[in-house]
């Protein structure tokens, strides 16, 4: 089947940097991402003049209400080139859910088109004093006037919800989610940037942690951290002159919020259906299925994305997800086997997933290198909502 | 909830919430407190009716029981 997406191909990963990435951060979160960005475009072999794109998806992902200044809480791709003191071709922000992954496409068109020649993806990500997602808030507007008096607030019980649901239908148990999070802590410990690195837990340090929402436990959330990462794209053509050998672009898929995104609680139902939508468009545009696939980043900075994420994509059946998990037969380039995901990392967005294709494709995996591996998926979000992107190596 | 993301609920932990349908309008759901029933306890579907607790001076929340249908 040829791909539907006319760029398949066509536009390139050719070089990366990820910050080291701490708990509170060291300095300005702003400071970082310059001296982040500074380092992808090198390691690329380029020089930032060359660089004419830039685009990232800012949002700071806590509902804890905090007030987000651009530059210390969140870096925005304007804040970035003005500091860079750059003029770009082309310069935007993704605004929807799946940041990594829609920054990615945007870049991709971008380049595709012509509107830019080299483009600079990067993400900041900043953990405030205090916890994540607590809000002082002592009055409720708006749709959360409805949840608010209930304490129903944030992700996490919003993710709790309808991994209950998936528990209850399909007779998953916290046992079979351990080996997953046991699993992706291996191979954090194994990461020299990951929060978690020479940190890997037992299936009793799972089963033991703190419950937050039931079935969800903290270890069922990625690690809040201060960290940024920068990606930089071109054109196949042009990366033939550059070091690293190019990871392609093949194809992407994007959902969409629910209605209530924010405020109510997701149903499994919506999930299950948004995701087989998702999946459906990213096999079309690229042509391949889930059986071509390598290495599936699927992502897990809520550990039920992870059973939700490989059912939308057709890697196994609905409701089959907890137990297709289990076997040591399971590819070895699945999130939780090699790079580690947001659970075995930190909570650094989608950046563990497309970081994990990149560096296998473009074989700098170092001891974790996968023979062969051609193939590779990069996911953000809930399958419903947020966004994957297919790369060839 | 086992935890307070919201001021005000720390001294009620641990306590269930759930996403409820309503039997008069397909679709129509609200998340509230359920009363009276052990966590092991809850069901997918399972049947609910409905009342209200005052909540401070001015309000009164929804709270569901389980009912046996």
């Amino acid at each position: 089947m040829s791909p539907r997406f006319g760029a398949a191909g066509r536009v390139a990963i050719v070089g990366y940097a990820h910050s080291p990435v701490s708990r509170l951060g060291d300095g300005p979160l702003g400071a970082l991402t310059v001296k982040t960005v500074k380092d992808a475009v090198a390691d690329a072999g380029l020089r930032l003049d060359q660089i004419d794109g830039f685009t990232t998806g800012a949002v700071f992902p806590s509902s804890s209400g905090q007030t987000v200044t651009d530059g210390l809480v969140t870096v925005t791709a304007d804040w970035l080139v003005d500091q860079l003191r750059i003029q770009p071709r082309w310069l935007n922000g993704y605004q929807g859910v799946g940041q990594i992954s829609g920054a990615t496409v945007l870049a991709t068109n971008a380049i595709a088109s012509g509107s830019a020649d080299y483009v600079v993806v990067h993400r900041a990500m900043y953990n405030p004093p205090g916890r994540y997602h607590s809000n002082p808030m002592r009055l409720a507007e708006g749709a959360s006037q409805w949840t608010a008096p209930h304490g129903f607030w944030g992700p996490p019980a919003q993710m709790a919800m309808p991994y209950m649901e998936y528990m209850k239908r399909y007779g998953a148990t916290r046992e079979h989610m351990a080996t997953v999070v046991v699993r992706a802590r291996e191979a954090g410990s194994k990461n020299p940037w990951s929060y978690w690195f020479d940190k890997p837990i037992t299936s009793d340090d799972y089963m033991t942690s703190r419950m937050i929402c039931d079935p969800m436990s903290v270890l069922d959330c990625d690690i809040p951290i201060n960290g940024v990462a920068a990606f930089v794209f071109t054109s196949a053509e042009r990366a033939k002159d550059l070091p690293h050998r190019p990871v392609f672009v093949a194809g992407s898929a994007q959902g969409r919020a629910l209605p209530d995104n924010g405020v109510s609680a997701w149903t499994l139902d919506a999930i299950e259906q948004g995701g087989r939508r998702v999946g459906e468009l990213l096999w079309e545009n690229c042509g391949f299925g889930p059986a071509d696939v390598d290495i599936p980043q699927v992502y897990d900075a809520f550990t039920p994305f992870v059973y939700f994420w490989l059912e939308a994509l057709g890697f196994c059946g609905p409701g089959e997800a907890f137990e297709y998990v289990q076997g040591d037969d399971v590819s070895p380039g699945i999130t939780f086997r090699t790079g580690g995901g947001a659970s075995g990392n930190g909570r650094m967005h989608g950046v563990p997933q497309l970081l994990e294709c990149y560096l296998q494709l473009s074989r700098r995996a170092g001891d974790r290198q996968l023979a062969n591996a051609e193939i590779g998926l990069a996911c953000q979000a809930s399958p419903n909502a947020g966004g994957v992107v297919a790369f060839t190596s | 909830m086992r935890d307070a993301f919201l001021p005000g609920f720390t001294t009620e932990l641990p306590y269930i919430v759930a996403d409820v349908e309503m039997v008069e309008q397909s679709g129509l759901r609200i998340v509230a407190r359920v009363r009276g029933v052990e966590p092991e306890d809850m069901e997918l579907g399972m049947p609910v009716e409905v009342g209200f607790e005052p909540d401070g001076d001015a309000l009164a929340i929804p709270v569901f029981t389980r009912v046996t249908p």
